[in-house]
């Protein structure tokens, strides 16, 4: 997968967020959407750009690794492992958020336990329940392990 | 579409929930959990993914609206 497009759909969930804020539009959200479901590059620029919180957080992993940000090992290593230490040590903007928007904004593994029309029931943590949308891994079944990020399942393990 | 803050539901009928965020009011999809009346939920592309308890929803609006 090129990196654009991993970065993409980890990153993608957060796009709300960030239009919430009055930094993209509608319409250039709907360009995140489709880049992201048709797994298509967007330009480096352009992302870093939009999502400059989490390449603030990238930068010192990507010089520790001795890497490129761009460099798949990287982007892999902030999503998967640091984003969240991250998030529960309530670094940069996450010093106040409350316990639920930082459980969302958590990368978890999850279990998918149901699947219908609209989303993927998983299951995650100790028992913890909840709806994803499916349209980032329209292939996932019942059975297979995903990882989930806000409101969506982002990649199938 | 969804808003990244919590909003209020107002609203069930079935498993379609309307959602009060103060400035407009948004339809969404229950397809999980136990939702009532009264209930502040966030939304993601017209699905009811989580609950937020009433004691985080202020802290929930000034971190999104205000984070640098």
């Amino acid at each position: 997968m090129l990196p654009e497009v991993f970065f993409l759909k980890y990153a993608y969930p957060c796009s709300f967020i960030i239009k919430q804020r009055g930094e993209i539009d509608e319409k250039e959200m709907e360009e995140l959407r489709q880049a992201a479901i048709k797994s298509l590059p967007l330009p480096k620029e352009k992302l870093e750009k939009i999502f400059f919180r989490a390449f603030q957080k990238i930068s010192p992993i990507a010089k520790r690794m001795k890497k490129d940000v761009w460099d798949i090992e990287v982007l892999r290593e902030y999503f998967i492992n640091q984003h969240n230490n991250i998030i529960e040590k309530g670094m940069y903007a996450y010093a106040q958020a409350p316990q639920t928007l930082k459980n969302l904004c958590k990368v978890h593994k999850a279990k998918v336990i149901e699947k219908n029309e609209d989303a993927l029931i998983v299951e995650y943590g100790e028992g913890n329940i909840r709806p994803v949308l499916n349209e980032l891994v329209p292939q996932a079944k019942v059975g297979d392990i995903v990882t989930i990020h806000y409101g969506y399942a982002v990649e199938k393990l | 579409m969804c808003l990244a803050i919590p909003g209020k539901i107002i609203k069930i009928e079935g498993d379609l929930a309307t959602i009060d965020y103060g400035t407009e009011k948004r339809e969404a999809k229950i397809v999980r959990g136990n939702f009532k009346m009264g209930d502040y939920v966030i939304v993601q592309a017209k699905i009811v993914i989580e609950k937020i308890p009433l004691s985080q929803v202020k802290s929930w609006k000034k971190v999104i609206e205000n984070a640098s």
